[in-house]
């Protein structure tokens, strides 16, 4: 029995392009293989918000993210989240939906304040990120990019996104030490990773749908060996080109941001 | 090249512009299309100004197809008198300014210009004509197409007043930010990429697309009756214009050729070159920095595209869609992000097809056009890539750093 799930796209015209929106079809594709059937819509302008099960929201850049904050607001979104929605919100989309979120000009502005974190800014960084598998999740190694000057701080002990073993993440100190990544709160997964992350990571999109179909059982093994192998390839390029395991990081913080100055 | 009746400024920046420009050549840096013109706008920000002079000018821009669209443009108004053009595709305010301080004494400019600098290089050059292309957003530089879309609209309506926009008016973003110039004139250029113009610019409604009209609700704005417009003619292609038909011959493949070919009439119109004469220029230009002329391998020919964003792979589908030719995918890395948009081209439109893929994203362009459900084929090298399919004529899709190596490649062999 085949279940029918909808994914909206909010909005992707009010921010700078990020690459994102082969989220969508990634979800799709998926799904058809889970047995799920996916339709996808876009939704542009406040009256034709739709009642979905899963909202993506995303793009870079903080030149649209007002915009974006003002059209979401004027939205169903934050009832149909409580409802157990599921939100991905990707790099604007994550500062749109944050408690709160700067501008360029380091103006601080109240978000949607759905998902617990506070953006704040941060030197700019770019590049290739590899996370760290993550059993509880179900989720192997995935690769994705970042590129932004923010950081991302997470409240009332909400749980990471990610862990990474390559990149900068959200730039907060973590009590184990680690680099963790985005937020993950109920059904809202936030992350600075842009690009087509769900169509580069399809056990990704598994979690998504997971939540989405409230499922707890981990779904049946399913590979798709094309994009493991363009994943595959990515991360041995990235290993060999990130610096091996930078002994500045294994310093106290202090110590370690003297010594990078 | 200094000229007397310059003001000393704009002599003293030129003069730093070519010797850092010799310098880096000398060094082996680059061509120096792009520090010479720097520097020179550091010393003089008018320096534009002053090596545009009194020559007769025609700008393009767009998102896609402006190297093309320009070559065809410099090639129609020759029959005018000498033209200069920005021929290495350095086409911010610092690389034409090289251009033409390169070249002093032609009457005739066409320049192609980088749709974020259009203001700086309308203002220094007050052209006789703007050919605008397309408008989709763009990955790489940061800037939101309402930004740019804004740009456009206030350039447009600070061009001079015996400046004509020709805008194709089959997009509706590129219409409406032209609106607002003084006189405009409109080429049916055909919209690949709707993606983008969903919503009305100005008043934010879903706009009503039918398969060659757009209209909006909201505001009432609809496609504006185009004055230059591509139809087929026998075995190819024509342009009508006021009730003349013109007919041109095109290397490049698919609607891309003719459509460029209007708008390189429209702007020979608007310089005062016959037409007639302009589209016999049109046909006689056989290659566009290697990317349209067919390489020769055996049984098979080899049309290079090169494509940088979702709207361009859209149009390389569509011209082998509609062509009814196989695809080779070439691409090679350059960078983090180096294939992450080609997830958004609607490689769908493949589904079931074979599609030969090659280059150092092989593992990438796998993954994508698996997820569209084409039959890929992966090969070592370009020319096994093209031997994939059966003989004949062959389209192959690059991106940017594939484009340069294959054409480099095909220049030094076979063509």
């Amino acid at each position: 029995m085949s279940r029918a799930l909808t994914v909206a796209t909010l909005f992707p015209l009010a921010t700078v392009a990020a690459a994102d929106e082969a989220n969508a079809s990634a979800l799709a594709r998926r799904g058809a293989a889970r047995d799920l059937s996916v339709e996808t819509v876009t939704v542009d302008r406040a009256d034709s918000f739709v009642d979905a099960d899963v909202y993506l929201v995303g793009g870079t850049g903080r030149g649209g993210v007002a915009a974006l904050v003002e059209a979401l607001t004027s939205t169903d979104l934050a009832a149909r989240v409580s409802d157990g929605a599921v939100l991905l919100a990707v790099d604007a989309g994550l500062d749109a939906v944050a408690r709160s979120w700067v501008d360029p000009a380091g103006a601080r502005h109240q978000g949607l304040g759905l998902a617990p974190v506070s953006i704040h800014s941060a030197p700019e960084v770019t590049g290739t990120v590899v996370t760290r598998p993550d059993a509880s999740l179900d989720l192997p190694a995935l690769i994705g990019w970042e590129a932004n000057d923010l950081r991302t701080v997470r409240e009332d002990g909400a749980r990471a996104l990610f862990t990474l073993e390559v990149g900068s993440g959200n730039r907060t100190e973590d009590a184990l030490g680690g680099t963790t990544e985005g937020v993950l709160a109920g059904s809202i997964l936030g992350t600075r990773l842009h690009g087509p992350l769900l169509a580069l990571n399809p056990e990704l999109a598994d979690l998504v749908l997971a939540r989405a179909t409230q499922r707890s059982e981990p779904w049946p093994a399913l590979e798709s060996p094309a994009v493991e192998r363009a994943r595959r390839e990515r991360i041995a390029e990235v290993r060999r080109e990130s610096p091996k395991a930078d002994w500045r990081s294994r310093l106290p913080g202090p110590v370690a941001a003297r010594l990078r100055r | 090249m200094s000229d007397a009746r310059d003001p000393l400024r704009a002599r003293l920046a030129l003069a730093t512009g070519r010797s850092a420009g010799r310098l880096s050549q000398a060094l082996g840096k680059g061509s120096g299309s792009m520090i010479g013109g720097r520097l020179a706008l550091r010393v003089d920000p008018q320096v534009l100004r002053a090596v545009a002079g009194d020559r007769r000018s025609v700008l393009v821009t767009g998102t896609n197809g402006k190297s093309t669209v320009t070559a065809l443009v410099a090639a129609a108004i020759t029959p005018g008198g000498a033209v200069v053009s920005n021929t290495t595709g350095a086409n911010m305010t610092d690389g034409i300014v090289t251009a033409l301080s390169a070249d002093r004494t032609s009457g005739l400019a066409a320049l192609e210009v980088d749709e974020v600098y259009l203001e700086p290089v309308a203002r220094g050059t007050r052209p006789k004509a703007v050919v605008v292309l397309n408008s989709s957003r763009e990955y790489t530089r940061g800037v939101s197409l309402r930004s740019t879309l804004e740009h456009w609209r206030r350039t447009a309506a600070a061009l001079p007043d015996d400046c004509v926009a020709i805008v194709n008016v089959d997009d509706p973003l590129v219409s409406w930010a032209f609106e607002t110039a003084p006189h405009r004139i409109g080429v049916s250029g055909g919209l690949y990429w709707r993606g983008d113009a969903l919503i009305c610019p100005a008043c934010g409604s879903v706009q009503d697309f039918t398969d060659d009209s757009w209209s909006c609700p909201g505001c009432r704005r609809s496609r504006p009756e185009p004055d230059w417009k591509v139809v087929p003619d026998g075995n190819g292609w024509a342009v009508e214009h006021a009730g003349e038909r013109t007919r041109i011959e095109v290397t490049v493949p698919g609607r891309t050729g003719p459509v460029g070919g209007a708008f390189a009439l429209a702007a020979a119109d608007a310089l005062g070159v016959d037409v007639a004469e302009a589209a016999e220029r049109v046909s006689a230009v056989a290659d566009v920095d290697g990317r349209y002329a067919p390489y020769r391998l055996g049984d098979h020919a080899a049309r290079l595209l090169m494509l940088k964003n979702p709207a361009g792979w859209a149009e390389a589908i569509d011209v082998a869609v509609s062509t009814d030719r196989p695809l080779v995918v070439a691409v090679d890395p350059f960078g983090p992000k180096d294939t992450a948009t080609m997830w958004e081209a609607p490689f769908q439109r493949l589904a079931g097809e074979r599609v030969a893929v090659t280059g150092g994203r092989t593992a990438d362009a796998v993954a994508i056009l698996d997820a569209a459900g084409a039959d890929v084929v992966e090969a070592p090298d370009i020319e096994s890539a093209v031997r994939a399919h059966a003989p004949g004529e062959v389209m192959v899709a690059c991106n940017y750093p594939a484009f340069r190596r294959i054409s480099k490649q095909f220049r030094g062999g076979t063509h």
